[in-house]
């Protein structure tokens, strides 16, 4: 039992009002976990903000001990704050004032890395805690260590690998981005990572193995769905994407495998795509999804649904049978896999990283080979077929720790 | 006579133009065979004709010209007992064949040159033609001089003045008066070809011509300017110019080293250049240029333009002392004089200690991204602020102003207090250094590069243990690339045959450390890229030396000085750092430019530290002996 009390400041490269992320979400809902925990004194929640007049450093309030700030990064390559003066202004009034005992870092993307200085700086004894959602500081490639171009895996970051994957960047220049990440890094008293995988990761980068523990993102406490409800001879046919339509999410492989199978097998296969952010990307990715998509719409095999609101996933998923996560890229601790599981959905998804991990191959859901079109294909209409394995699948979900369990974990590391 | 005078002479060889040349006066009454043709007659009836047109005693020889319509003809000199066969010349006669209207001109001329048996008193003749009765002239009529004319047809009357002349040393009074004595030729012998293909004119009032020259291995050629300045051309950088030698493959000297890059001690603005040579016809111009391109006060920019004049790198050695040092070292020292004279810009961020352990002094050149990895290092440091003076000296005014804004950045983001001192301009690396030790006041100076980043805190106190020892006059540091392998464990010094200069080496460069030994050890040199000199050692060695051009060699120099002082360089493994090396250069011209650069640099090297280079050194770092600490499991 502590009796201290923590003020605790949860940072956040943006606010789930605004960006319903899965990193925003998973911060925010920590945040509102914090400050219904009996040990903590205060919690307060800031977001980065783009109000659309550029980074003009101001930190403005959202709702009570939620402020929004406007700044951004000037240089990807270092992530360097675009509006430093800020950092030592307004951020640091902000700290002084708040009086934190512990920074929760969400994030540092938006941001820079410079406030992590400028928290200790202020006072040394703020303890700083950082969770990590994506591999950003060891991969340039957006953090998906993925090779650019290729799409082929990312074993280990080096200069040298860096250098071919950037080729305008020098070998020198990616020794010198690492050194900035893991200068600031060193600041951070407390690293979580949201998945094994993802800390190991972090681990072969250099972040000490002691300094680095794994707490999955707290859910909303409810009950399972019942079972979607099966017409006579009806099978677990009914399968759902979450997520953003990324070259990396693997939609597309996801519409090739329905593609390659026979009409007469797909022909029992729904697959709904409840998918967002299409339109941010480019146009030749978007023109191989609108070819994809357009027979198996006229099939009837493909249902393009869209965007959704989070408090819409219960109604969404009560329909169908499967959730699936056909990610090319390694992941983290997909979101989608935690609600999937709270709500009683087994889980096909790609058989690397994050997803490996959390789901059990077998036991809440099946592994498929990642990126293979026709695996994909053979494991669709394998589990389309199913109703008593299904059921044997969804009895070994086990139910993923709450908000309150999750901040509950957090807490125990910075007493 | 003056020189100008001679040379600017009529040129005419052929009779057609004006030659205005002068007539030489004539001394006596001339004979009959001097007035008209003198006939012979053979027994078969057949008449030859016989005309002495020119009779002059020069330089100790006697000079006759004349024709005859005979192919043989014998000359005997008479004066007063003594009588000598003389050895008779023939040339072609175009205008006498065209006025008594032979067949051909040629062989009708002849000419004599023989040495004269006495200075003064009368000459005779006696003229014979086979078959026709001897005929003597009585005494003849001389002339005071000859003709430039008249001397282009005695090629061997220059033979004497030619091998005097290249006794004496070139552009002397004595061989100025032998020159004078040459005619102007009238055509430019076969073989002799130049060209002058540019003119560099430096500031400083000397300047450089250059272009090729082809002739006679001992010609004596050389370079003139309007003043009449000479400037032999063997005291010029020679080389082979392959396209010279084949597109004058009839030339049997073609293979020599025609191209040439002549240093000129004393140049006009705007000058006109005269490539001049003496040929057995007499003195000639081969080629001439006016106008000249100035090159830049800046030594750097000089440098590039003069380091533009073809040359291969392997030859450079020896072109550097005869063309580019005399070029830029007055240069260099100029930029020197008027750098101690600009006022320092100098911007303290926060309150420095007043009584600093270490001032550790970076200069920027180009690139300072690399100043907030280092201070995300300095603040790692214990007491870094109470102990360190840090100083930036900005050697690089395009970059001045954002300096000083990613200055005030990190100031307020670290906390860090630390100095800028701005040169105004670019003082390259010795001379920034200087400038930024002109503004420290600790008791032991730390010199780093830019983009050296130290990897652990410590490093200073490793580097200030190896000067407990007052034997130990400076210490360097272990530095790594970013890949983690050696870069600096101690420089040594190397014979480059290739280029013919000493250079210095980094033995071990690549290996990873672990094979290097831990300990301290004295070394021959150590980088400028991290080192640590007590201020009063760097003081009585008198700093940097500024005289390189950019940065090369300056730390060699340093270590050398403080060794000739009497103390050791040291190398201290257990402080390491990152040295991002390429990064520094990416600034600095192309790799033509470089490598001459430092060819240029390792002759002054080697003029100034010879015994220190060509010695043995005492402990090497050569790869047979390069301490390596090897674990064996």
């Amino acid at each position: 039992m502590s009796n201290k009390k923590h003020r605790i400041l949860v940072t956040c490269h943006g606010h789930p009002d605004f960006n319903l992320g899965g990193g925003e979400l998973a911060a925010y809902n920590l945040y509102k976990a914090y400050t219904d925990h009996p040990d903590v004194e205060a919690s307060f929640f800031l977001a980065r903000h783009d109000r659309g007049r550029g980074p003009s450093g101001a930190i403005s309030p959202r709702r009570e001990n939620e402020y929004l700030w406007e700044q951004t990064v000037g240089d990807w390559f270092r992530m360097k704050a675009a509006n430093s003066d800020s950092v030592h202004r307004n951020f640091a009034d902000l700290i002084r004032k708040l009086r934190p005992t512990v920074v929760h870092v969400h994030h540092y993307v938006h941001m820079g890395l410079e406030y992590l200085h400028m928290i200790k700086r202020i006072d040394p004894s703020i303890r700083i805690m950082m969770t990590l959602h994506e591999y950003i500081a060891i991969c340039f490639n957006q953090g998906q260590m993925v090779k650019p171009g290729s799409n082929r895996l990312c074993f280990r970051e080096s200069p040298d690998d860096c250098n071919r994957c950037f080729p305008e960047h020098s070998i020198e220049d990616f020794w010198l981005r690492k050194h900035r990440y893991r200068s600031f890094f060193r600041l951070v008293d407390q690293f979580v990572a949201p998945s094994d995988f993802l800390r190991q990761r972090y681990i072969d980068w250099g972040i000490p193995p002691e300094q680095i523990v794994t707490i999955e993102n707290g859910q909303a406490t409810h009950d399972m769905l019942p079972p979607r409800v099966l017409a006579d001879g009806e099978t677990r046919n009914r399968f759902a994407f979450f997520g953003q339509i990324t070259p990396f999410k693997g939609v597309d492989v996801l519409l090739s495998a329905l593609t390659m199978l026979k009409k007469s097998e797909r022909r029992n296969i729904v697959l709904e795509v409840h998918g967002t952010n299409l339109e941010g990307q480019t146009e030749s990715f978007r023109n191989k999804i609108t070819e994809l998509r357009a027979p198996l719409e006229k099939e009837g095999v493909l249902q393009w649904i869209g965007p959704y609101e989070p408090f819409q996933m219960k109604s969404r998923m009560a329909g169908i049978d499967w959730v699936v996560v056909p990610s090319i890229w390694w992941e983290n601790s997909p979101m989608v896999i935690q609600e999937a599981f709270t709500l009683g959905r087994p889980l096909l998804a790609s058989d690397i990283g994050g997803m490996a991990e959390k789901i059990t191959h077998g036991v809440n859901g099946l592994h498929v080979p990642v990126g293979n079109a026709r695996a994909w294909g053979d494991t669709l209409l394998r589990a389309s077929r199913f109703t008593g394995e299904w059921s044997e699948l969804r009895a070994g979900i086990a139910r993923p720790i709450s908000y309150a369990e999750s901040a509950e974990a957090h807490l125990k590391l910075v007493c | 006579m003056k020189l100008n005078k001679f040379f600017s002479g009529p040129s005419a060889i052929s009779g057609e133009g004006a030659n205005v040349d002068v007539a030489p006066r004539w001394i006596g009454e001339k004979a009959e065979v001097q007035q008209k043709p003198h006939e012979f007659s053979t027994g078969s009836g057949q008449t030859h004709r016989v005309f002495i047109d020119t009779v002059v005693r020069v330089d100790g020889k006697v000079v006759i010209l004349g024709w005859s319509t005979s192919p043989r003809i014998e000359l005997i000199l008479k004066q007063d007992t003594q009588s000598r066969p003389l050895e008779v010349q023939r040339h072609a006669r175009g205008d006498v064949a065209d006025a008594l209207q032979l067949s051909s001109g040629d062989n009708v001329g002849f000419s004599v040159v023989a040495d004269a048996p006495v200075a003064t008193g009368k000459l005779e003749l006696e003229i014979r033609i086979p078959g026709c009765r001897p005929y003597r002239t009585g005494p003849v009529a001389e002339k005071a001089a000859l003709t430039d004319i008249e001397r282009a047809l005695l090629p061997e009357l220059l033979n004497d003045a030619l091998s005097k002349l290249q006794q004496e040393p070139m552009g002397s009074d004595a061989w100025f008066q032998l020159v004078e004595t040459l005619p102007e030729a009238k055509k430019v012998p076969p073989g002799y070809h130049g060209f002058l293909e540019g003119i560099f004119v430096s500031p400083e009032g000397n300047g450089v011509v250059f272009g090729w020259a082809l002739h006679p291995e001992n010609a004596i050629i050389w370079l003139e300017d309007d003043s009449m300045n000479i400037y032999p051309l063997d005291r010029a950088f020679r080389r082979e110019r392959r396209d010279i030698a084949s597109a004058f493959s009839d030339v049997s000297w073609r293979d020599m080293e025609a191209a040439f890059i002549a240093h000129i001690p004393k140049m006009d603005a705007n000058p006109l250049i005269r490539l001049r040579v003496v040929t057995p016809l007499g003195v000639t111009t081969l080629n001439e240029r006016a106008g000249a391109e100035m090159l830049s006060p800046d030594p750097r920019d000089a440098a590039e333009k003069l380091f533009a004049i073809e040359t291969e790198e392997r030859l450079f050695y020896r072109r550097a002392p005869l063309v580019d040092w005399p070029i830029l070292k007055p240069l260099i020292e100029r930029r020197q004089v008027e750098n101690s004279k600009l006022t320092p810009r100098v911007k303290d961020f926060g309150k420095l200690s007043e009584t600093p352990e270490f001032s550790l002094i970076i200069p920027l050149y180009k690139r300072f991204d690399f100043m907030e990895h280092q201070f995300l290092e300095f603040v790692r440091e214990p007491m870094f602020a109470d102990r360190v003076e840090l100083i930036y000296v900005i050697d690089d005014a395009n970059i001045s102003n954002d300096v000083l804004s990613e200055s005030d950045r990190l100031y307020r983001l670290f906390d860090l207090p630390f100095r800028v001192v701005s040169g105004v301009r670019n003082r390259g690396f010795s001379g920034a250094n200087n400038l930024g030790a002109a503004y420290a006041n600790g008791e032991h100076l730390v010199f780093m590069n830019s983009d050296v980043i130290p990897i652990e805190p410590g490093w200073l106190d490793e580097l200030a243990r190896a000067l407990d020892d007052s034997e130990v006059g400076m210490v360097g540091a272990r530095l790594l690339f970013p890949d983690g392998g050696l870069q600096h464990a101690g420089m040594e010094f190397e014979y480059l045959d290739k280029y013919s200069i000493w250079s210095n080496q980094h033995p071990g460069t690549g290996l990873s450390p672990k094979l290097d030994c831990n300990k301290s050890r004295r070394v021959p040199a150590v980088t400028g890229a991290c080192l640590m000199i007590p201020r009063q050692i760097f003081d009585e060695v008198k700093g940097w030396d500024t005289g390189y051009l950019l940065g090369d060699f300056e730390d060699s120099d340093l270590c050398f000085a403080v060794r000739k002082a009497g103390y050791g360089i040291v190398y201290q493994p257990s402080a390491e750092l990152t040295h991002l090396e390429r990064q520094s250069f990416i600034g600095v011209g192309g790799d033509n430019f470089r490598i001459r650069m430092t060819i240029c640099n390792s002759m002054r090297h080697q003029e100034r530290w010879e015994d220190f280079l060509s010695e043995v050194p005492s402990v090497s770092l050569n790869s047979s002996t390069f301490p390596m600490h090897v674990k064996l499991d």
